[in-house]
């Protein structure tokens, strides 16, 4: 009696706690906290947190991998899996990210971006975050895919961050996803002191000419050729901008209401459930404490920093050989961080002069960065995949 | 010295090719503005001859059978007399 009490008592979490499951807990605890209480990035900080504070319980199995036994012809199964490991493998294989990547296409508006073509440059300047960090990470002894993967996080797209770790280092997956949807959430921090202080006073005053109204063929086309494009040029990018481009063409084709509402809301939502939850809980002790979580952390707001820097300096350098010219405050919104960016521009704009409305010309680079920082993805998984 | 060589080398080629792809873009993008704003502007700078659309309009194939528009406009003209000196007249 007293020895099937204390095997009782010795499987519980209680007995099998050590402190690295303790600070796990808190941190997750501290990312519900970012969540609910403060409302940073909460779609995505709750269930990451929750996550990681399920996986991190001690005992509860829910990484655990299946356990198969080969007898003769027969396979045995000795241990079923975890839940949370069957999951995962949305996140493995490669399939949430380009599902969230749709549902994202699906709620986007290419309208300012075919607008205003010059939009697109600002977009892939801000992916210049990227490679410097990539540089940064190799110096502090990364090696090349986990340099990749921290400098991704500079691209501030969640998805993709997720989608190129899986790819290039698993081990390294909550790490950069906790600092891209963290780093996502402090986009109005940390981008005006940096726009500030690489603009004046009169530049960040200039006020941009109307864009264009655009037609509806137009916007079907763009999803078409955009795919054609850049899958023909990088085939590696085809999960990621092809099931973005998907989305749009549900979106603007005008045929495909029930696809798009599914896209925009039902897909996406339980996606992003999923994908959340299994980051978070890809969240070991043994893989998340360690220096290199701290250095992924500070790579990343270098890397985003350095994205906003380069969007604000080429949108400069234009103004310098064209007529109509552009508000530089646009250009930090090509780090994606889709619609936030666009919105500090708007913010930013404002506090300078209080009739300029830069969120529209701002939102051109914001998509534009968004594409760009798929091509990256796809470029480096094209190297170091 | 050579993993910064080799990080330099990926960032020069990783560069390039964002912004050759995206200008690839760019030009794709300009030139749909350039067919689509000379689509738009097609109606505004008259592309019907003026002359054209003074002539009086052609009875076309699939117009109606005259005998039919006749009796029609005489039902029309019947409901308006009515309208006008009230019902159970004429």
């Amino acid at each position: 009696m007293f020895e099937k009490l204390w095997l009782f008592i010795e499987s519980t979490g209680f007995m099998q706690m050590t402190p690295g499951h303790g600070l796990m807990i808190l941190i997750s605890l501290f990312l519900l906290y970012l969540g609910i209480g403060r409302k940073y990035e909460p779609l995505l900080l709750v269930p990451i947190g929750f996550g990681m504070l399920l996986t991190n319980l001690p005992g509860t199995g829910l990484m655990a991998e299946p356990i198969l036994e080969i007898s003769g012809d027969s396979l045995k199964v000795e241990r079923i899996g975890g839940l949370m490991h069957y999951l995962y493998q949305g996140d493995k294989l490669g399939i949430f990210p380009p599902l969230i990547f749709m549902g994202v296409g699906a709620l986007t508006d290419f309208g300012p971006l075919i607008a205003n073509p010059r939009s697109v440059l600002l977009g892939a300047a801000a992916q210049f975050g990227i490679f410097t960090t990539f540089i940064g990470a190799i110096l502090l002894g990364y090696t090349n895919p986990e340099a990749a993967s921290i400098g991704i996080v500079g691209g501030a797209d969640g998805p993709t961050t997720v989608y190129l770790t899986t790819m290039l280092a698993p081990h390294m997956l909550a790490a950069t996803a906790v600092a891209a949807y963290s780093y996502m959430a402090l986009v109005p921090i940390i981008q005006p002191p940096i726009m500030k202080l690489l603009t004046t006073k009169q530049e960040r005053q200039i006020v941009m000419e109307q864009l264009r109204p655009v037609s509806q063929r137009e916007k079907i086309i763009f999803p078409i050729v955009v795919s054609i494009l850049v899958m023909l040029f990088l085939p590696s990018a085809a999960p990621l901008v092809g099931m973005l481009m998907l989305g749009n063409l549900f979106r603007e084709c005008g045929v495909t209401k029930r696809l798009t509402e599914t896209s925009q809301n039902a897909l996406i939502n339980i996606v992003t459930i999923f994908l959340g939850v299994t980051v978070g809980a890809s969240a070991s002790a043994a893989s998340f404490l360690n220096w290199k979580t701290l250095g992924i952390l500070a790579l990343g707001i270098l890397a985003f920093g350095i994205g906003t820097a380069s969007g604000v300096l080429l949108a400069k350098l234009l103004n310098l050989f064209t007529k109509n010219k552009i508000n530089p405050l646009i250009g930090s919104a090509g780090v994606s961080a889709v619609p936030m960016a666009a919105r500090v521009s708007q913010v930013v704009g404002q506090q300078e002069r209080a009739d300029n409305f830069l969120l529209m010309h701002a939102m051109g680079p914001n998509v534009a960065g968004v594409i760009g920082s798929a091509v990256v993805a796809g470029l480096m998984l094209a190297i170091f995949g | 010295v050579d993993n910064i060589i080799n990080g330099l080398e990926i960032t020069a080629i990783g560069m390039t090719v964002v912004f050759f792809i995206l200008l690839v873009l760019y030009a794709a993008l300009k030139t749909m503005e350039l067919v689509f704003a000379a689509e738009a502007q097609a109606p505004e700078t008259g592309a019907e001859e003026p002359a054209a659309l003074q002539r009086p309009a052609e009875p076309r194939a699939e117009d109606g059978d005259p005998d039919e528009e006749a009796a029609v406009a005489i039902a029309a003209a019947v409901a308006v007399h009515r309208a006008r000196v009230g019902p159970g007249a004429g």
